[in-house]
């Protein structure tokens, strides 16, 4: 230890930002890296008993709350990322002597400071990080809270030199100087206030983040490390980028999207966009906001909603311990009644904001069945920007198909008086023997193309795809859709709004009535339900040429059916549209009713 | 000639080829409220090694709220020559990169098109309405968005490398595109950008920047026209209630003699902007309230650590 910390020659100083795994991982080296006799810490003596006993249920996370006259309570989370818990924990483990310095008060101040980002702290010393900081730290006015815990704790630390013969104490950043001037010049200390025993509540799992100074995944992270004995330098970074990649099996898992757009390429962007944003303001980590924020534009919505369940995964919590759990939120909380109460944090001292994002959560499953429950059976409509976008896919597909018959047209001839639709390179090259120039001739496509049948999948799952449906155009410019696709009341994502998934879809433009397909007995020669949807193609459609997206070409059994039916299929692979596209044509809504229509945004999330 | 017209004819010689540059734009817009998007915008462009690569973002959002706006008030923003693209469904290759023109001598003079002479002279370039775009020419760029940031051109037969300090985004509006963008453009164009409609005070300012001169009581009571909208999701932007206040001003000064009252005009004006239904905002409000029920709609991220009704959740001011 430097002589900067070196209070005498018996106790030495520890200062630290609290909240911060980089100081955690400091504290530990410096305890373990020199025999100590005696660690004080920067808590009231009331505390001792509950922090030590939530130490040792760690890494299940508790608090130790104590109540004030106007029933606020100030509390120490016991986080394993804090510095001070850090240090006791080890000091528990190494059978080291515990102090707690602090003075007892009546009505706690928590104090409020804007840190540099302590992940500096991996590429500087302890030293090198509070010199740069010391011009900045401010003398506590004279006889404020701040200046008799001070001057207290100087008394105490003078007190416990009679005693102890290596002293390490972990103090708050922005006391230790004064302490340390407090020392020095022996001020006057107060007397300590009466205090109520502080009680140790067990914290509410989906309310770890505003309990954990790290992300409870990363806190997870470290905490697995320390099983493991592994060296946790790099847990803060690598802990987003694992966030990230469980985010993504998240997704996967929720959606079971063959095609999606998350690839090492896309996570390459996202991590250097989220860098650039922590950057802009002014930090070298990204908050739960910024990751989130990042994830919803590089990923969608549905992957920015995996992230945030992603980070606040904390799997020790799921435990049974024989704690009372409360509810923690941003400076209140809830001891089991729906009574807030408002809260201090002994150990935040850094200053934060809380953001908003819209995302929508999953519903829970309660919610869902009362969803399911109210549907009324008599409205049923579709969700206007699914049928514009699925248009546009049609429009472009129809465009493409003619692109593919005109080619089918095209010839080449000798140029004689008109060059045509340009000059054909390959058969003049062909040619280049006879000194020839050939032009090219792209009649226009003969016939229009009246239905497109899109099939996601080349043999679907009759069970997967239970829901079969033929739907009539609302306006002219809409087609008449058949389609097989989910069960949209098998997954309620609000009220009124259920999500299915087509497994093939027929489109009719310009859309005429037709009977339901699915029902008509005139279709008898398919036996699956691709072969169904593709005779109904067949059948309805006046034009010769019927387009068929699918992943795999027709096979034989698909051409016969139109051979029978005296119609040509004109393939596209599936492949040849972005696989983005294709899964937000294939995800769609259902509406209970068009004055569902006025808030169904709100519920549905963007791929 | 005068100064401005010779500073757009402007010529550069690269690979042998001489290059007549576009001019710049030289508007200088206002950005009101949103401070967050524009953070965000800037962040894309931060450059901080000399291996790293700028990020090529595409912001959405509906027409009328300000996209292109965003992208020039960032570019003001970082002191750099700013150029903008029209994107149309007919833009072809050459129309992005290099055009040749017939000069009144008679010869082919070659034309770089605001995206290359940004690429030349290290300024921004937005692509404005990039969706409208084909997919042939989506792919001439595609080596100008990667780590390759060059383009080249067939018709001049030259490669165009990138100035350090090129930086440019695309706008695309919600509505539905004449051409789908392929997947490995989409994966060039990261992150996007979604601006939403402004908050009941920034829409305030919008409009008393741009028409400064119209009576307090009409803007506000098209902001709150305008607010109820953006609540019930219907597509009408602060555009429109400009358009909506240019008009009813218009018809209130078109007759000084039988003056129109100022309410009626007003109506007169959301009627003709926007039809008929949208007069009905009230009725809208009503059918949504009675599906909804009871039932409280999703608010953002507080929602994934707080019930419904929990008294701790951050968000229930919204």
């Amino acid at each position: 230890m430097s002589e900067l910390f070196t209070l005498s020659d018996r106790i030495e100083f520890l200062p630290v930002v609290h909240g911060s795994g980089q100081f955690m991982r400091v504290v530990r080296q410096r305890l373990l890296g020199k025999t100590y006799d005696c660690l004080a810490v920067c808590l009231p003596p009331e505390f001792q008993s509950t922090v030590e006993t939530g130490i040792t249920h760690l890494p299940y996370i508790t608090a130790s709350f104590q109540s004030e006259e106007d029933g606020t309570q100030n509390y120490v989370p016991i986080d394993p990322t804090q510095p001070v818990i850090a240090g006791l924990r080890i000091a528990l483990q190494e059978n080291i002597r515990r102090e707690f310095i602090d003075l007892p008060v009546s009505r706690f101040e928590p104090r409020k400071s804007i840190f540099p980002d302590t992940l500096a702290l991996s590429q500087l010393t302890l030293e090198e990080f509070a010199v740069t900081l010391l011009p900045s730290l401010k003398k506590p006015p004279a006889d404020s809270q701040q200046d008799l815990r001070i001057r207290w704790m100087a008394h105490q630390l003078h007190r416990l030199e009679l005693e102890c013969e290596n002293l390490i104490f972990i103090c708050s950043m922005l006391d230790w100087p004064w302490i340390k001037a407090a020392y020095d010049s022996l001020e006057k200390f107060p007397q300590p206030e009466k205090t109520n025993n502080p009680d140790l509540f067990g914290i509410e799992h989906s309310t770890l983040t505003f309990a954990l100074s790290e992300l409870p995944y990363v806190t997870s992270l470290y905490e697995k490390r320390r099983e493991e004995l592994r060296s946790d330098k790099t847990a803060e970074i690598d802990g987003v980028k694992e966030i990230l990649l469980r985010a993504r099996e998240k997704f996967l898992e929720r959606h079971k999207v063959k095609y999606h757009n998350l690839s090492s390429q896309a996570f390459q962007v996202y991590l250097q966009y989220v860098r650039n944003l922590s950057l802009m303001e002014s930090r070298l980590t990204p908050d739960l906001y910024t990751l989130a924020m990042a994830a919803k534009q590089v990923g969608g919505d549905s992957f920015a909603i995996a992230l945030v369940e992603a980070a606040r995964e904390y799997p020790y919590q799921e435990k049974e311990e024989y704690f009372d759990t409360m509810t923690l939120g941003i400076d209140q909380g809830t001891f089991g009644d729906d009574t807030p109460v408002n809260l201090k944090n002994r150990l935040q001292e850094t200053e934060l904001v809380w953001r908003t994002l819209d995302l929508k959560p999953q519903p829970d499953w309660k919610k869902q069945d009362e969803w399911k429950y109210t549907w009324d059976p008599h409205g049923q409509c579709s969700w206007p920007p699914e049928d514009d976008k699925i248009e546009s896919f049609n429009t472009h597909v129809r465009e493409q198909t003619k692109l593919l018959l005109a080619n089918d047209l095209a010839r080449s001839e000798k140029f004689t008086s008109s060059v045509k639709d340009g000059i054909d390179i390959r058969d003049t090259l062909r040619n280049w023997h006879t000194g020839d120039i050939y032009v090219k001739e792209i009649p226009p496509s003969r016939g229009k193309v009246e239905i497109v049948l899109f099939l996601f999948e080349m043999e679907p799952v009759p069970e997967r795809y239970p829901w079969r449906q033929t739907w009539y155009a609302e306006h002219n410019e809409e087609s008449t859709l058949c389609f097989f696709a989910t069960n949209y009341i098998d997954n309620m994502i609000g009220p009124g709004i259920g999500q299915a998934t087509y497994g093939g879809c027929m489109m009719m433009f310009p859309p005429r009535p037709i009977p339901n397909i699915w029902d008509d007995p005139r279709m008898k020669l398919s036996e699956t339900l691709e072969e169904r949807l593709l005779e109904a193609a067949f059948f309805h459609s006046q034009e010769r040429h019927v387009t068929v997206v699918s992943p795999a070409p027709p096979p034989a059994a698909w051409r016969k059916l139109a051979r029978h039916y005296h119609r040509r299929i004109i393939h596209i692979p599936l492949k040849r549209f972005s696989n983005q596209t294709i899964e937000k044509v294939r995800q769609f809504h259902v509406l209970n009713g068009k004055q569902v229509r006025s808030f169904a945004q709100r519920f549905i999330s963007d791929f | 000639m005068n100064q401005e017209n010779k500073l757009q004819l402007e010529t550069v010689t690269l690979g042998g080829v001489n290059l007549t540059l576009s001019p710049q734009d030289k508007s200088q817009p206002e950005w009101i409220g949103q401070e967050e998007i524009l953070k965000q915008l800037l962040a894309c462009w931060l450059v901080v090694a000399k291996e790293d690569m700028p990020l090529s973002p595409r912001i959405v959002g509906m027409p009328g709220i300000g996209k292109t706006t965003l992208g020039m008030v960032a570019a003001r923003n970082r002191k750099q020559p700013l150029y903008i693209f029209q994107c149309t469904s007919d833009t072809r290759p050459e129309d992005l990169l290099i055009t040749p023109v017939l000069s009144e001598q008679g010869k082919i003079s070659y034309h770089a098109s605001p995206l290359v002479t940004a690429m030349i002279s290290g300024g921004i370039c937005i692509l404005d309405e990039g969706n409208r775009m084909n997919e042939k020419s989506w792919a001439s760029l595609a080596p100008l968005l990667d780590h390759r940031r060059y383009v080249e051109s067939i018709i001049a037969g030259i490669q165009i490398p990138a100035h350090k300090e090129f930086r440019c985004c695309v706008t695309m509006n919600q509505d539905e595109s004449t051409f789908e963008i392929p997947d490995y453009i989409l994966s060039r164009l990261q992150p996007t950008l979604s601006l939403g409609m402004p908050t009941e005070q920034d829409e305030m300012a919008i409009l008393k920047y741009h028409l400064p001169f119209v009576r307090h009581d009409m803007v506000e009571l098209t902001v709150q026209f305008l607010q109820k909208s953006h609540q019930l999701d219907l597509d009408f932007s602060p555009r429109d209630g400009l358009h909506i206040l240019q008009y009813a001003v218009k018809r209130l000064a078109q007759d000084p003699e039988h003056p129109l009252s100022s309410d009626k005009a007003w109506k007169e004006a959301v009627e003709g902007i926007l039809g008929e239904d949208a007069l009905d905002l009230d009725k809208l409000a009503e059918r949504k309230r009675r599906a909804l029920g009871n039932e409280r709609l999703p608010m953002g991220l507080g929602d994934f650590f707080f019930g419904e009704g929990d008294p701790l959740h951050p968000d229930l001011d919204r």
